[in-house]
């Protein structure tokens, strides 16, 4: 037992609030024996001793006072037996005290209303012990149980302090008794109210209770909610003094409850979550509706799905989100790595692929880096969900934030975890089918490129068979493309036998890509050159090669075309005036052409062979320019003299240059001769005169000199001469000495040597030097010196001039100083630059000039400039038009290289003139022309070489707009439409003019299809000429259309075919002559070869009836066509008819080529002819009197086709009876219920309707049920009574019944039973049915078979011991293997008006007779289908009846 | 508005099954219309009251006469009452026809609740506008009667677009006359302008005289 605590002041308070609560619970008081008695005799004690020491002091108190205190003091702690001894040893004492000395009780008469009244006070005191005990005790009985209670339970003042405090407070808040007391409860519990507290208060004083729930904090810090009931304790006048607080812990009932509205707005969330995704067809919206309704309807703060990126940061990308996100997410750099920032939910749910939930980002370490950030916007707890692709792995996070901590129950993390599921699954689904449309358009895209592209494509594997042929491809190699795609590269490529391809396969694999010739053989067996450019990739796991074929045809023609045109050169050389000749290695002459034979008098063949050196004047000089060709490989203008076999000498210069074969080897020289003669002469005529008139032009202005070539002294010295030279003119002429003392030092040699040079070899000798006069003074003198001849060329004496041109020097200088800049301006250009001076020469060139010429600045200038070209007439006529006019331009002309080299150049020239302003010259620039000519000339060629090919396979090509106006003819267009070229294009109407008015409609709607639908359109038409000439012309039209799918216009080809139709229309008029008489016949007429059976001749009547060309029916067996033929019935005929017999049959059918069947009359008889035996057939359509009698059977027939009429419409409609049926309680339901649903859903339910609709579900519901059972009871009453059945019997009999509609459609049918084919046990009716389904439905199959014969077979077969099988093969279209296993579900019907019944019915019956059934694609076309039945045993039928 | 309207509109069910009506009734009456059933189009023909309904949720497949048949004689006798088509496996020859004759919807059995109501409410709306018409054109013919026959002549002759002095000659009185007889077609007919007076003779399916007349 415990004692409450706290001191005794304390308790009286307490208890009586305990005693006003409203589970009074407060444990027992206790108080040891020992004490409480000891007590009663120590206050006893006290008393007297008090009384006795008051007394000595003189302060007389009554002692009974005293005793009387104690006595009660007693009873008030110690109870009632310290009560008692109290009383006695009171009375023993005041006995002593009143009674003293007297030794006896004795009781004086006057003191006993005294010692009465005391006694009554003892007695008083006595009994007020003894209640209050009571009272006590069962004051402890309650404080046990309040201690043993779980509520909490305890006392504060009106302050707030506690004053109690039980032990289920201790338990439930952490705070012991002896902590608690005396604290304010506000501080201890943190107490959350959900009114203000005042508020509480007031109610507690008005009614003296509260009651409400209240949010405490427990010692540890974690809340607590508790169901609070607050009573008031008052004191006995009513002021309140206490207030007893209970309280119950309803935290888990409210987490509980919260727990389950959490996970209801999860599950609606995830419902509208599925809806979203159902509806779904963008990603984006589809994540941003999901994080909107996790946020929005499951009350989460944050929601958002991240992507993980495959880059180096391993970052999350945040593609979506709803809430609280205020830029967190754009902070927070989450990655999915290892690392610090990927340890975070999200990071960790990413990289495991497992959820990850952090139930308080406050406290978990995992959150560190963005705990701020999180707390801040009041997240508290957050998950982050993995989406998991097919493989399983996460690629991205679906993570939720909560503003609660430990928001995520399991149970709620699974509902996440499911909804994670399921947006990652809409997510994968949403971009499977986006992946799936990019790729199907990427194929449709790439294989509409790769069929248009002009090259063909092929795709080829690496075992060279084809995977993938583009039109191009097909077209090119004239072969279909599905034959191309059973085809491999040696098929058609005859360079890849079939042993290089993996050679091949390797090169092109370490390649990757290769490009080379080849040759493609076509479906035709032509063989064309080809360029083919292989491309290796892989794709799937596969090698492909993509090569790319060109048709180089062209191509290849082209070189052709070079060779010849080295022929054209040939042909070129030998019309050449100047003597060419080539020469060996050897000096011997290998060919010359016709000039040479001309300048040397002998034939080609006397020269060929011969020295070519002995047929010039000087052979040394020959042979050294021959050998200077050899050694430097071009040798220009070499003058030497050819020596005609009569002895006149032709003056040539010889251009030379080497030639060499194809390894650069020289194998010879090539050498043009110029005939030169008549030039020599013309310039030894014009130095002569010139040298006259120079020397008199230099006599008449300088000074003169005469030198006396014996003796080599002046003989004299002009004044003029003396005067430049320094000398006294007094004093004659100086000595050569001298004079030379007054030549400049530096010249001196120089002018020495030059003049010693024109003693030496008697030439002109014209140099310049300076002197330096003794005074100082340097002149320029310009001096020239002339030996002059007598009549026998010895020299007598030299004349010469000076000419002082110090002044002339001077303005030079400066001159050349001014032109260095131009110059240097000129030399960098690249186009050739030349002046030319008045007279045609050349006066200055740049760099450019040199390159092109081949020769050096000083060898062009003063030369003529024309000689530098091809034409020097036009160079000189450009040059004149240039002067003349000022400037040219673009004036093309041909610069011959030194080496021989042409190239075209474009000249633009222009005149430059001097101060007076006189024309000086003509600055020319060349442009540089030869690769544009050289283009130009190819360009030229292609087109003749393209009208050669149109002329000689009478093709034509033109062009047109779309109002059919010629836009372009080919020359061979003009020559099929008798137009002349010259004339230039025909206007629109013209041409059309020329086609066959009756074929003009045909000519323009072709045309006007290209245009309109852009297709192609191929036609043949006539074409009149005016001269009435008729020519066949067939026509090809292609639309050129712009990248926009506009038509450009139109190309196409016209090929005159004249000479073909021609052709062919005789053949068909003999042909037809020839067939006119038989063909006349109405009766089929076959004459058979006798031995062979097979067919010589028929007749038109017999191509028409029987649908076959004639040419197909020759060679066949009647017994392909007449189905009632065979072989021994043929053979017995042939016997018959044989003997003589005609033999006649009467209702034979013959098969028409499109399948179908008629009846004929046949008569077969044998006659002789040139010594063979033959048969005559002769056919007569009976089918109209087949057809009266089809008609009688026909009504005959009708019954049967009813009956089977009614089994297969029962079902329809059944069918349709059985969904009216049910679907009108159906309707019913459904209106009901959504009635039903408004009904409650009003804002005032109305709950009686709402019920009458219910009960009108269930009535409805009840009534569907109700028709279903109706059928099903229809159905079991149709129990299979089981009985043997033949199958080999049940199958004739279907066959019986179908076998006219078999007929009428032509469809025959084979059967093959097994003879020993065992029973079994079923219902013959319903066997009977599945069969006739069967065979109707492949009756009905082969109905849109024209192509084969139709045919059904029907075999049946034991197949073990226990099972019969039967199949049906057909040759209808057959059965997609796709669908194949669903043909036997009800309602799938592959007909247009069928029910999707017979084959499920059939199934059911089967699987009532414990068989089976399938069907299997057949080999050819057509299905086969399979049933099994098992055999009849008659002890388990007897067993099984004996059950039932 | 138009809820209101449409509460106080009344919806006929023609359905000759039990549970479909009982439905269709709780399911019109949920939406807080109306309703009024049938099981048969001969007992919707012998409905009594003024009224006609403002809808008709008709059965395509009815005993006696059927849907389509209701449909054609209601049209023959001017009966414009939308109606909405139910049917129990709907044909398209059938749908094609009805919604050819102006029905509002076609639906099949069992059909979407929402889908029934729009349609309904549509109808409804139709209805509304039909009626208006029909009050207007009433209102229209009251005015055009309150005319006397000199005004009427007048008011034929100035929708015509002739002139006053035209229109004097026309009828052989003065230009004076015709002004104030204008005057009265204008207030009578309560038209703001001659433009107004055309509108309402279209309405009232008064012709304009003819060209020809005035050539």
């Amino acid at each position: 037992m415990r004692s409450l605590p706290g001191g005794p002041e304390m308790k009286a308070p307490a208890l009586n609030a305990i005693k006003s609560a409203a589970h009074p619970s407060v444990r027992p008081l206790r108080f040891a024996h020992l004490q409480r008695y000891g007590l009663a005799a120590l206050s006893v004690g006290s008393a007297l001793a008090a009384g006795l020491l008051l007394e000595h002091f003189h302060f007389r108190v009554p002692s009974a006072l005293l005793l009387l205190f104690a006595v009660a003091l007693s009873s008030w702690y110690g109870g009632r037996g310290p009560a008692v001894l109290a009383a006695v040893l009171s009375i023993i004492t005041f006995y002593w005290y009143f009674v003293q000395p007297v030794r006896t009780i004795y009781i004086d008469p006057s003191e006993i209303p005294y010692f009465i009244t005391f006694v009554s006070f003892v007695a008083l005191l006595s009994w007020f012990g003894t209640v209050r005990r009571r009272a006590e005790k069962a004051l402890r009985e309650q404080a046990n149980l309040l201690n043993l209670t779980h509520d909490t339970v305890f006392v504060m003042d009106m302050e707030g302090a506690i004053q109690y405090w039980n032990r289920g407070a201790e338990g439930r808040y952490g705070w012991t008794a002896e902590e608690a007391v005396g604290k304010a409860v506000h501080d201890l519990l943190k107490t959350a109210y959900p009114v203000p507290q005042e508020q509480i208060k007031a109610e507690l004083i008005r009614t003296g209770r509260w009651e409400g729930e209240l949010v405490h904090a427990r010692r540890d810090g974690t809340p607590v909610i508790v169901a609070s009931r607050w009573a008031l304790q008052r004191d006995p006048r009513g002021t309140p003094v206490a207030i007893l607080e209970t309280n119950n812990d309803i935290t888990e009932r409210k987490r509980g409850e919260e727990a389950l509205r959490r996970l209801n707005r999860e599950l609606r969330a995830i419902s509208n979550c599925n809806q979203v995704l159902l509806r779904a067809n963008d990603e984006q919206s589809l994540l941003e509706r999901i994080c909107r309704i996790v946020c929005e309807e499951a009350g989460y703060s944050l929601a958002w799905v991240g992507y993980a990126v495959d880059d180096e940061a391993k970052s999350v990308r945040p593609v979506a989100w709803t809430g609280a996100e205020e830029g967190y997410l754009a902070s927070a750099r989450i990655t999915w790595a290892d690392t610090d920032r990927g340890r975070g939910h999200t990071g960790t749910a990413i990289r495991c692929g497992e959820s990850c939930c952090i139930q308080d980002f406050a406290a978990d370490p995992r959150v560190a880096p963005w705990r701020e950030d999180l707390l801040q916007r009041s997240f508290r707890s957050g998950i982050a969900l993995p989406l998991r692709d097919e493989h399983n792995d996460a690629f991205g996070s679906l993570t939720i934030h909560s503003a609660q901590p430990n928001a995520f129950t399991p149970e709620e993390i699974r509902l996440l975890e499911e909804l994670a599921a399921d947006l990652a699954f809409g997510i994968l689904t949403l971009r499977s089918r986006t992946a799936r449309k990019h790729a199907e358009q990427e194929v449709a895209l790439l294989s509409f490129a790769l069929d248009n592209v002009r090259e063909a494509a092929l795709l080829i594997d690496d075992a060279a068979r084809f995977h993938y042929v583009n039109n191009e491809g097909c077209r090119v190699l004239g072969y279909t493309r599905a034959e191309l795609l059973g085809m491999s590269v040696p098929d058609i490529d005859p360079e890849f036998p079939a042993g290089r391809w993996s050679d091949h396969w390797r090169d092109l694999k370490a390649q990757r890509s290769l490009n080379f010739e080849s040759r493609h053989r076509t479906g035709d067996g032509r063989i064309f050159p080809v360029e083919i450019s292989a491309n290796y990739f892989e794709y799937g796991g596969r090698a492909y090669n993509l090569a790319l074929v060109r048709d180089v045809t062209q191509r290849k023609r082209a070189e052709e075309a070079l060779r010849l045109s080295n022929a054209y050169n040939r042909s070129l050389i030998e019309a050449s005036l100047d003597p060419l000749v080539t020469i060996g290695p050897d000096g011997r002459i290998t060919d010359i052409n016709a000039a040479t034979e001309t300048a040397t008098g002998g034939s080609r063949r006397e020269l060929i062979g011969t020295d070519f050196c002995d047929y010039f004047t000087e052979p040394a000089k020959a042979r050294t320019g021959y050998e200077q060709v050899f050694r430097e490989g071009t040798v220009r203008d070499y003058p030497l003299e050819l020596r005609h076999l009569d002895g006149h000498v032709m003056s040539v210069l010889y251009n030379a240059s080497v030639y060499r074969d194809e390894s650069g080897q020289v194998i010879g020289v090539f050498a043009a001769a110029r005939d030169i003669t008549e030039r020599k002469r013309a310039e030894q005529a014009l130095r002569q005169r010139e040298a006259y008139l120079a020397e008199s032009q230099r006599l008449s202005h300088t000074g003169t000199w005469v030198l006396n070539a014996a003796t080599g002294n002046y003989v004299y010295a002009s004044e003029e001469a003396l005067r430049v030279f320094g000398f006294d003119p007094q004093k004659g002429p100086p000595t050569r000495d001298q004079l030379y003392e007054r030549i400049h030092p530096e010249d001196r040699a120089g002018a020495k040597q030059a003049s010693e040079r024109m003693y030496r070899e008697k030439v002109e000798a014209d140099y310049g030097y300076r002197l330096a006069l003794p005074d100082g003074t340097i002149k320029h003198i310009h001096a020239i010196g002339h030996p002059v001849l007598d009549e026998n060329g010895q020299v007598t004496e030299y004349l010469g001039t000076i000419a002082d041109i110090t002044d002339r020097k001077r303005a030079e200088e400066a001159l050349r100083l001014s032109n260095a800049y131009n110059r240097s301006l000129i030399e960098t250009s690249l186009d050739p630059l030349v002046t030319i001076g008045p007279d045609g020469k050349v006066t200055d060139v740049n760099a450019a000039t040199e390159a092109a010429t081949g020769r050096s600045r000083s060898e062009l200038i003063g030369t003529d400039f024309c000689d530098y070209f091809t034409e020097p007439a036009q160079a000189r006529t450009g040059y004149e038009q240039a002067f003349r006019e000022g400037l040219v331009r673009d004036y093309p002309l041909e610069l011959r290289h030194r080496d021989g080299r042409v190239m075209s150049v474009l000249y633009n020239a222009s005149v430059y003139r001097d101060e007076s302003d006189q024309v000086s010259g003509v600055f020319a620039a060349a442009r540089d022309i030869t690769e544009r000519k050289r283009i130009e000339e190819a360009l030229r060629r292609t087109a003749a070489y393209l009208a050669d090919a149109q002329r000689l396979t009478h093709t034509g090509a033109w062009a047109g707009d779309r109002t059919t106006a010629p836009l372009y003819w080919s020359e061979e267009v003009f020559r099929i439409f008798g137009f002349d070229p010259q004339q230039g294009l025909p206007t629109r109407d013209q041409p059309l003019e020329r086609i066959h008015p009756k074929d003009l409609d045909k000519f323009l709607q072709g045309f006007h299809r290209t245009i309109n639908e852009k297709v192609d359109s191929e036609d043949e038409y006539r074409v009149v000429l005016p001269d009435g000439t008729l020519k066949h012309i067939h026509a090809v039209a292609h639309p050129v259309v712009d990248p926009d799918g506009e038509l450009v216009e139109v190309v196409g080809t016209v090929v005159d075919i004249t000479e073909r139709k021609r052709a062919e229309e005789a053949l068909r008029e003999s042909e037809m002559r020839f067939r006119t008489f038989v063909d006349h016949a109405v009766e089929a007429f076959f004459m058979l070869d006798f031995e062979e059976g097979t067919i010589i001749d028929v007749n038109r009547c017999a191509c028409e009836s029987l649908g076959y060309t004639r040419e197909e029916l020759i060679g066949m067996n009647p017994m392909s066509f007449d189905v009632d033929l065979d072989r021994a019935t043929v053979e017995s005929m042939a016997e018959r008819a044989a003997a003589g017999e005609t033999v006649l049959f009467d209702r034979h059918w013959h098969r028409r080529k499109d399948g179908t069947l008629f009846p004929v009359e046949v008569q077969t008889s044998v006659f002789w002819h040139g010594g063979r035996r033959f048969l005559l057939k002769i056919a007569r359509d009976t089918s109209d009197r087949l057809r009266a009698e089809q008609q009688r059977d026909r009504l005959r027939q009708l019954e049967a086709d009813l009956a089977h009429t009614n089994r297969v419409s029962m079902m329809g409609e059944l069918a349709a009876s059985v969904a009216h049926e049910v679907n009108q309680p159906l309707s019913g339901v459904v209106s009901n219920a959504s009635a039903g649903l408004r009904w409650l859903a009003g804002d005032v339910p109305n709950l009686e309707e709402a019920r009458e609709g219910l009960r009108r579900i269930v009535r409805d519901g009840k009534r569907a049920g109700e028709v279903i059972a109706r059928i099903r009871a229809l159905t079991r009453k149709a129990a299979t009574p089981k009985e043997k059945v033949d199958l080999n019997e049940t199958i004739r009999e279907v066959l019986a019944l179908v076998g006219d509609e078999a007929k009428r459609k032509s469809v025959i049918i084979r059967t093959q039973f097994a003879d020993d084919l065992s029973p079994v046990a079923g219902d013959r009716v319903q066997l009977q049915q599945v069969v006739l389904n069967l065979v109707m439905n492949a009756i009905e199959a082969m109905s849109v078979v024209d192509e084969r014969a139709r045919a059904l077979a029907i075999t049946t077969r034991n197949i073990d011991p226990d099972q019969v099988q039967v199949t049906a093969q057909d040759s209808g279209p057959g059965i997609d293997p796709q669908t194949i296993d669903r043909i036997f579900d009800s309602f799938y019907t592959t007909k247009p008006g069928g029910m999707g019944m017979g084959l499920s019915i059939s199934r059911s019956i089967l699987q009532a007779h414990g068989g089976r059934i399938w069907a299997t694609a057949n080999h050819g076309p057509g299905t086969i289908f399979h049933f099994t039945l098992p055999k009849y045993h008659l002890e388990e039928i007897n067993a099984e009846v004996a059950s039932v | 508005m138009l809820k209101s309207r449409a509460s106080e509109a009344v919806i006929a069910v023609v359905d000759d099954d039990l549970s479909a009506r009982e439905g269709l009734s709780s399911l019109i009456r949920s939406a807080g219309l109306q309703v009024e059933v049938f099981a048969s189009a001969q007992e919707f023909l012998a409905r009594p009251g003024a009224e006609a309904p403002s809808c008709l949720v008709l059965d395509l497949q009815l005993p006696g006469l059927s849907g389509l048949d209701l449909q054609k004689q209601m049209a023959g006798v001017g009966l414009e009452i939308p109606i909405v088509f139910l049917t129990g496996h709907g044909n398209i020859p059938a749908s094609v026809q009805a919604m050819k004759a102006g029905a509002v919807e076609f639906l099949t059995k069992p059909f979407d609740e929402q889908e029934l109501l729009r349609a309904i409410q549509e109808a409804i709306a139709r209805d509304q506008r039909t009626r208006q018409q029909h009050a207007e054109i009433r209102e229209l013919r009251d005015r055009y009667e309150s005319l006397t026959a000199r005004e009427q002549e007048v008011m034929q002759q100035v929708i015509s677009g002739l002139l006053n002095k035209q229109i004097a000659a026309e009828l052989n009185i003065t230009e004076f006359t015709v002004k104030i007889h204008r005057g009265h077609v204008m207030r009578k007919m309560r038209a703001d302008s001659v433009a107004d007076l055309v509108r309402m003779a279209e309405n009232l399916g008064i012709r304009s005289l003819k060209r020809s007349d005035q050539i």
